[in-house]
């Protein structure tokens, strides 16, 4: 999926990423600096949302560049470049959360919706997405939407970022993080669900206290 | 299936139009009667687009030059190795010129 933006945000005039590799192969690196000019906002966007860190994130975009410059030999063109090159931005960002000490993490069941008996919703579910839609400007809610993105454990927001921020295809995420489709799949939805569920919270409390006006605060983290 | 805890075990292929026919058809069957659902749908589906929106970011140009300027530092440092080759060698001779004017 990415792959096709990408090919729709890239012009005419510019070669795709396989032409670029074979350039810097021959020692063009004017064509280096093309593909870091291309993804390094996207590596430093995955970094951020990983570690919340901005130095951190700074000192992985380098080494993720610097790491595909060196190893740009053993790519072999068996997957997508992007597929490749956001293996080694996950493992530099993941290798970097192994590092901290360990925090607690958030347990996601306890996020999970809740059902009777009968498997019915245990309370209605009202629909906020329009009014998401009418204060996305609002640097609260942004605010907001980060911090519930941060609680997700790890292995969860990775598989979110990759596919629902950088859209990345379920098997090109796969094949970045050593997992199966399937698996994939379920991490991404209770991803989802887990957000769903915060992103509810916070509306459904701001409405309540603020009924005719602007989202209120209620900190997730 | 009729009841809303399979909706939402359900909702990602459900959007990704990966069910098989008759499981989609049911599910709809219970969505035309179960506002709870509906909007369960909707919102699921709405996380990725806000989410995107939020956290789809530049990195601030100082970050840009500093990257710059590391690779330019790296990679030249690389080619006065013993072991770089000399064709390597000259790319690098090439390549700063670039790297140089972005970095100002």
């Amino acid at each position: 999926m990415r792959e096709k933006v990408l090919m729709k945000t890239v012009s005419v005039c510019e070669p795709d990423d396989i032409t670029l590799v074979a350039r810097i192969r021959n020692g063009d690196f004017d064509a280096f600096e093309t593909l870091v000019t291309r993804y390094q906002d996207r590596v430093y966007g995955l970094a951020l949302s990983m570690l919340r860190d901005g130095v951190e994130a700074q000192d992985v975009v380098q080494e993720t560049f610097l790491n595909v410059f060196r190893k740009l030999d053993s790519f072999r063109g068996d997957a997508a470049f992007s597929s490749w090159l956001y293996r080694i931005a996950a493992n530099n960002t993941m290798m970097r959360l192994r590092s901290r000490k360990r925090e607690a993490e958030t347990s996601i069941d306890d996020a999970l919706p809740r059902f009777d008996a009968e498997g019915h919703w245990s309370q209605s579910i009202e629909d906020w997405s329009r009014r998401v839609d009418q204060r996305i400007e609002n640097q609260e809610l942004g605010e907001q939407i980060k911090a519930a993105v941060a609680l997700l454990p790890e292995k969860y927001r990775i598989v979110f970022l990759l596919s629902d921020v950088e859209e990345l295809s379920m098997k090109e995420v796969g094949d970045i993080l050593g997992l199966s489709i399937p698996n994939v799949k379920t991490r991404l939805h209770r991803a989802r669900i887990f957000l769903r569920e915060q992103l509810s919270s916070y509306l459904d409390d701001a409405v309540e206290t603020e009924p005719g006006g602007s989202v209120g605060i209620r900190r997730l983290a | 299936m009729n009841v809303c805890k399979d909706v939402a075990e359900l909702a990602l292929d459900y959007i990704r139009r990966e069910l098989e026919p008759s499981v989609e058809q049911r599910l709809e069957r219970h969505l035309a009667h179960c506002p709870s659902c509906i909007n369960f749908i909707r919102t699921y589906e709405y996380v990725p687009n806000v989410s995107r929106e939020v956290l789809t970011r530049q990195m601030p140009e100082s970050v840009k030059s500093s990257l710059r300027q590391f690779l330019q530092r790296e990679l030249k440092q690389e080619c006065t190795d013993a072991h770089c080759s000399a064709s390597h060698d000259v790319s690098i001779q090439v390549s700063a010129a670039p790297l140089k004017r972005m970095v100002g």
